[in-house]
């Protein structure tokens, strides 16, 4: 039998090797070829013919589009509008890669921390970049609450870069800490159903009625994960763009 | 835990870059300018129906109000004319009724007039038969000869 982590072993399927890099394409990257691809292609047919009045394509692609229009102008204000694409990437991303993760046999980039801190780094560094484009050095007051006494000025601006610096990490551990416990406990609870099911029929039942269970909420733990990791990028950039 | 294997670290933040760029550029070329679009047209048209039927309405509002005021109007001539044949057909209902009134109170007094005349002359008949059969009682009965003269002032005296 093999053991529960081996569905995040990365297998290579295409060596390839530049400047010394490994950059092989893996079992990873075509997983996320899988999600991006039927994300794209869903969104492409949904929105090539989109017409005032929207067939069933149409209707699911608009109400995630006005999911996430709704959450960025909520979260960030009208300044999000112009960043709305990429929130909306980023959560068809994350969703579909969840969500095809799912698929038995499948393999589920975002149980990577690599891939998840790679995001949340590119959304920390961009956004922070946002905020001092927009507000120079003014930025940095977002470090000091404005009010405070300038005495806890020593204490509290290492709190508060200390909890800024550490957004990417607790954004990019959420999403890969879900996705991998929620694919080790399917994985453990499939090894009862084989080991218990192959000698005894019927208390392997049992296992399978849990894991069917444990299976619906990991659909949506994907969806939920999905929504969290983009509601907390808007509501960083929302600091960045109003400073509190 | 094969996530923190270095061995691979590279390989999946270039997929991650590659693939999430070429999905980026195709979402935001492709897929939430038209479906923005298309929402936006039809909050446009939904808009823009909305009003029309608003003015719609409001023009229906219009002729209703101005229908009912003509049909105020023309009750209220009618009304009037109504209230002027009524004085009209009175007036000659009277005047006809006092023209008739008029002739009928000539006719009585003429009628009256010869009934007065009638009975003038046959009284003075009277008189003339009274003094005649007088004159002739006088004659049978006491032998006396009488002028009818006489016998007509003598009744004419009997009967004041």
């Amino acid at each position: 039998m093999s053991s529960p982590l081996d569905q995040f072993q990365i297998k290579p399927i295409v060596p390839i090797e530049i400047a010394g890099l490994n950059l092989a394409f893996t079992n990873s990257a075509l997983w996320m070829t899988v999600a991006a691809a039927g994300a794209t292609f869903f969104l492409v047919s949904a929105a090539s013919g989109a017409k005032i009045v929207p067939g069933r394509l149409q209707s699911a692609a608009e109400m995630l589009y006005e999911f996430i229009a709704g959450m960025v102008r909520e979260n960030v204000g009208d300044e999000g509008k112009k960043y709305f694409p990429f929130f909306f990437t980023l959560f068809m991303f994350v969703l579909f890669g969840n969500l095809v993760g799912l698929i038995p046999g499948a393999f589920t980039f975002t149980s990577h921390i690599v891939v998840t801190f790679t995001m949340a780094l590119i959304i920390f560094l961009t956004i922070t970049l946002i905020g001092f484009a927009r507000h120079g050095t003014h930025f940095l007051s977002l470090f000091f609450p404005s009010g405070a006494p300038l005495a806890t000025a020593p204490i509290l601006i290492p709190i508060e870069v200390i909890s800024y610096m550490s957004r990417p990490i607790s954004l990019s551990v959420r999403l890969f800490a879900n996705m991998t416990v929620g694919h080790i406990i399917l994985k453990i609870f499939a090894g009862f159903v084989i080991s218990l099911g192959a000698f005894f029929v019927i208390p392997g039942v049992v296992p399978f009625s849990v894991l069917v269970g444990i299976m619906a909420l990991e659909f949506f733990v994907a969806a939920l994960q999905a929504y969290i990791f983009t509601i907390l990028a808007c509501i960083y950039l929302h600091d960045a763009i109003h400073l509190h | 835990m094969p996530q923190f294997d270095p061995t691979w670290f590279a390989s999946q933040i270039f997929w991650l870059l590659v693939i999430f760029a070429i999905f980026y550029y195709v979402v935001a070329g492709a897929v939430t300018p038209k479906l923005g679009a298309a929402i936006e047209a039809r909050e446009k048209q939904i808009e823009g129906d909305l009003a029309k039927a608003g003015s719609l309405k409001e023009e229906t509002d219009k002729m209703v109000a101005a229908y009912e005021k003509a049909l105020a109007e023309s009750r209220a001539k009618a009304q009037a004319v109504r209230g002027e044949t009524e004085a009209a057909a009175a007036k000659h209902a009277a005047e006809l009724s006092a023209r008739q009134g008029a002739d009928l109170a000539d006719k009585i007094k003429s009628a009256e007039t010869r009934i007065a005349d009638a009975r003038k002359a046959a009284l003075a008949n009277v008189e003339a038969i009274a003094g005649e059969i007088a004159a002739d009682a006088a004659r049978k009965i006491a032998g006396l000869n009488v002028s009818e003269a006489d016998a007509k002032a003598a009744a004419a005296a009997a009967r004041a």
